[in-house]
């Protein structure tokens, strides 16, 4: 009984931590916020098993956690509010070439970290190329390019 | 919060791009998040302090009246983590050279007690307690016993530790799960 209480209070205990930590935190993986991923996995792992290293008591703990997400994820589907406050909602951060910069600041996202994303994703050059931004539940950022006669334009005038 | 914001809950505010935006619920979240890192910097602060064990809120010295016996422990203990109580003898107050230190039951309920630095001599049973008995070499300047413990129990935990015949020191303990 213990083991699948103990596997609970993790469960939502750590999906509170990760999720006031905020979407920055571990959605654009560093080698050092792996490394820190590890040291959390660690730290958890010896209290929930505390003394019982046996496989009933592991295996009772992974059916546990698994058996919540699974739950969980159903019940997403089927309450949107819930599904807002577990995954919470994409934040348009650029739009038609504007940064908005107060919502940037609250979601800890520069424009460097925007024109990142639109090099890697649309092989984008400046700013005022991107027609829209957005953070994505997942903590990347996605762009939409301007339409590309824009493009076009702007390079040759360079 | 600007008012563009509150009634916006999904994209009508670009309406080109179809994302499931809502900035009420967002703003809200963004709140909450920073209401939480504040209370995680506060655990980190308690937890400096000794609210969850090991620091000055947690630490405690106690003496009986008569000043014969001494204890330092942790008020606050963990569950299944070790940790000693330390009981120190002054003196000690009639003849012989043995000393019986009696731990009252809700104690040795509450805790494992994995070793006993020095072990004693003999120990007894009694109505609720454990006796153990030192022999001394010195009884003028009796020393120190170590209590090596593991919490078995969760709560608030109520003990006495003290001389045979003489006036317990009280202990109150808290195991944190």
């Amino acid at each position: 009984m213990d083991a699948v209480l103990r596997a609970a209070v993790f469960y939502f205990i750590l999906l509170i931590l990760v999720r006031i930590s905020g979407r920055r935190t571990l959605s654009q993986i560093t080698v050092f916020d792996f490394v820190l991923l590890l040291v959390i996995s660690e730290a958890t792992q010896s209290a929930l098993v505390v003394d019982d290293d046996s496989m009933t008591n592991s295996f009772l703990v992974i059916v546990t956690l698994l058996i919540i997400d699974i739950g969980l994820s159903l019940a997403k589907l089927r309450y949107e509010s819930l599904d807002k406050l577990i995954d919470g909602v994409p934040t348009v951060i650029v739009a038609d070439g504007t940064p908005l910069r107060e919502r940037m600041q609250r979601a800890r996202v520069d424009e460097k970290d925007v024109m990142e994303a639109a090099r890697q994703l649309q092989g984008l050059e400046r700013l005022d190329q991107i027609k829209f931004a957005v953070l994505e539940v997942t903590g990347g950022i996605t762009v939409v390019p301007k339409k590309e006669t824009g493009t076009r334009a702007a390079n040759v005038q360079d | 919060m600007r008012p563009s914001d509150e009634t916006s809950p999904e994209s009508s505010s670009w309406p080109s791009l179809e994302v499931h935006e809502d900035m009420r619920f967002q703003n809200r979240f963004w709140t909450a998040e920073r209401i939480g890192w504040t209370v995680m910097a506060l655990l980190v602060l308690a937890a400096l302090l000794g609210l969850f064990s090991v620091g000055p809120l947690s630490t405690r010295t106690a003496r009986d009246v008569a000043g014969l016996v001494g204890i330092e422990y942790e008020r606050i203990q963990r569950y299944k983590a070790p940790d000693t109580f330390l009981v120190t003898l002054s003196k000690l107050p009639g003849p012989g050279d043995t000393a019986a230190l009696r731990v009252s039951q809700s104690l040795v309920d509450a805790f494992e007690i994995e070793s006993i630095q020095p072990e004693p001599d003999q120990t007894a049973i009694a109505a609720d307690a454990l006796v153990y008995t030192f022999r001394l070499e010195n009884p003028d300047r009796p020393g120190t016993v170590h209590f090596s413990i593991k919490p078995q129990k969760l709560g608030p935990v109520q003990g006495e530790i003290g001389l045979a015949g003489r006036d317990p020191v009280r202990t109150n303990l808290f195991i944190l799960p």
